[in-house]
């Protein structure tokens, strides 16, 4: 089997191994009073992201500082507000959603806002879900795997008009899109350390002055200063990468989206404003599971987001057929020509392959 | 989607039956074509079945499939495809989810929808030959030569009830799902020492097999996964006089 070709890199980070190595120096040198330098770290993980005077609370994951702000927004808002109703994208990612739907279980209720054609989510449909309940919007700033940007500053427009809270998540996003965090009135940012290369499971949530989250658990050792560095490296890292995204990764997707269009896939999000790795393609009449499967076999790793990728494609109005053949592949800085190429006779080879399993499914 | 093992990923990468038949193809082998299609796009996955029905005896004498579908799908169906061939149309029809199920081994939490869906299109596809007769065809539970021969541990310390309990679970996996093809129905009576007592229900009480090759089919089995000294007789009351004779 030929070595892996990675083109999943919003589900899963390649740890960096400078970061990994650094985490190891700091782990044997940091092991006692590590904590002294933690608050210094916090800063400059939060002044690399542009905000000063907020707080920095880490967690093991993006998903799970999700459920954090969801949970502390239930115990410390919703409960002493009665404010019930949670607003996501319909097409939100499952630990948003999810967590959401669990809250539902209390009195909680989850407002799923449409999106249109184009995957996003605008003021009106945001309006039009807007009631006197509503207290929290939580989505994703750009989407992992259609690379969709939502119009932020619009949706934030409405929330403050309404006294909406709003959490951003910025995983898929950071180091690949301008974001200006400092000069947004975002209540909460979260985002993985693992997309960002850090080798240790760790998330982040970014609270601007005067937000409040509770803690994950009380008493609960904190995390180490090993981890703070590894992540201030990892947002550093990313931050600097952001050209070599708009410029080098960009025309990799660009040239990838081409090879692809040439085999006759249909390929998905080009018309709007999007991250500069992603690619959406559907080869109709081969389900996308089974392509993945072969793709695999291949050393080709792409992904559909465990069902996600077709459900968010039907809620755009793509037709069902099309939305079971699409698959998402994801580049990252590390990507090369030669590893596009390849990904792409990878792809034409399934095609050839599973073309006679569903030629005359219909028949 | 989880791990798959060695013999599903067999049948998923080298698929014999892979493909359809064509009117054409059907009538120059004088053959009847059934289709059938089971699944949907709502559902995620669509499957079709192409049967080459003999008009003379009403068998399979051949099938392919088409799916549009996940991987495991795939090993579903060719597993039906090679369980089908050579039964008749009525056999196919009393195909289980449970035969599968035991064919497949152990079938991933996620394929047991494919699983309806499959039925679906062997059903649509036979309809098409609902027509032709057929004969009274057997099909014998499955040989146990060779293989391993195990022993129930502990099976002389266990008590009639509890044997009872082991000798009905085997029967229930390894024999019930392939009389079940023939409309039959075999359960377990009593077991004392390593005496089985089993009784017929359905077609089995009136086929000749029930006390020839089934029975010795069923004792194979038995003496096989549980004890080699077990011996199988039939509750005689049950079964139809003309066997009797």
């Amino acid at each position: 089997m030929a070595d892996w070709i990675f083109l999943d890199h919003h589900s899963k980070g390649r740890p960096s191994v400078s970061i990994a190595k650094e985490m190891a120096k700091e782990t044997a040198s940091h092991w006692l009073f590590g904590e002294e330098g933690i608050d210094r770290l916090e800063k400059e993980i939060l002044s690399f992201c542009g905000i000063q005077g907020g707080e920095l609370r880490l967690s093991s994951s993006a998903a799970q500082s999700h459920f954090q702000i969801l949970l502390s927004h239930y115990i410390d808002s919703i409960r002493e507000t009665g404010r019930t109703h949670i607003l996501a994208p319909e097409t939100e990612v499952k630990s948003i959603t999810g967590g959401i739907k669990r809250l539902e279980k209390f009195e909680v209720q989850g407002k799923w806002i449409p999106v249109n054609q184009n995957g996003q989510i605008t003021k009106a449909a945001l309006e039009e879900v807007v009631r006197a309940r509503s207290s929290l919007l939580a989505l994703s700033w750009a989407d992992p795997l259609s690379g969709v940007v939502q119009p932020i500053h619009d949706l934030l427009e409405v929330c403050r008009e309404h006294d909406i809270k709003l959490h951003l998540d910025v995983s898929a996003a950071l180091g690949k899109l301008y974001l200006p965090l400092a000069n947004l009135e975002v209540d909460y940012f979260t985002f993985d350390g693992n997309l960002l290369g850090c080798p240790c499971p760790v998330g982040a949530t970014l609270l601007k002055k005067g937000s409040k989250i509770a803690p994950l658990g009380f008493g609960a050792p904190s995390f180490p200063y090993s981890y703070f560095s590894s992540l201030k490296k990892g947002v550093s890292n990313a931050l600097e990468k952001m050209d070599h995204y708009a410029m080098e990764v960009a025309r990799l997707r660009d040239h990838l989206e081409g090879l692809f269009s040439n085999m006759g896939g249909e390929l998905f999000f080009q018309e709007v404003e999007r991250l500069p790795n992603t690619v959406v393609v559907a080869f109709e009449g081969i389900h996308a599971e089974h392509l993945l499967f072969h793709l695999k076999r291949q050393g080709l790793i792409a992904t559909t987001g465990g069902g996600r990728l077709c459900e968010l494609l039907t809620k755009c109005g793509v037709k069902r057929s099309a939305a079971l053949s699409a698959i998402a592949f994801t580049l990252s800085d590390a990507t090369t020509q030669e590893e596009i190429e390849r990904a792409a006779e990878i792809v034409r080879a399934g095609l050839d392959s599973l073309t006679p399993y569903s030629e005359r499914i219909h028949a | 989607m989880r791990k798959l093992g060695k013999s599903l990923l067999g049948k998923i990468e080298n698929p014999r039956c892979v493909g359809f038949f064509t009117e054409e193809e059907a009538k120059a082998k004088a053959m009847r074509l059934c289709i059938g299609r089971g699944g949907s796009e709502e559902k995620g996955y669509l499957s079709s079945f192409f049967f080459l029905i003999d008009e003379e005896d009403g068998v399979v004498a051949d099938a392919k499939f088409q799916v549009f579908g996940p991987p495991l799908l795939i090993a579903i169906c060719e597993i039906v495809c090679g369980l089908i061939l050579r039964k008749n149309y009525l056999q196919v029809r009393r195909l289980s989810a449970d035969l599968i199920e035991k064919e497949v081994g152990e079938l991933p939490a996620e394929g047991a929808v494919y699983l309806n869906g499959v039925l679906e299109a062997i059903d649509t596809a036979t309809e098409g030959c609902m027509d032709i007769p057929i004969e009274d065809v057997y099909v014998a539970p499955p040989s146990m030569e060779g293989g391993e021969r195990q022993v129930y541990p502990g099976w002389e310390e266990l008590s009639g009830a509890q044997k009872k309990e082991v000798v009905s679970q085997v029967v229930a996996t390894e024999v019930a799902p392939y009389v079940e093809l023939d409309a039959g129905g075999v359960e377990v009576l009593k077991v004392e020492e390593n005496r089985v007592t089993i009784a017929y229900s359905g077609n089995c009480t009136s086929c000749f097999s029930a006390t020839g090759a089934t029975l010795d089919a069923i004792g194979n089995i038995l003496r096989h996964r549980i004890y080699p000294d077990l011996m199988v007789v039939p509750d005689m009351s049950l079964l139809d006089s003309s066997l009797l004779s």
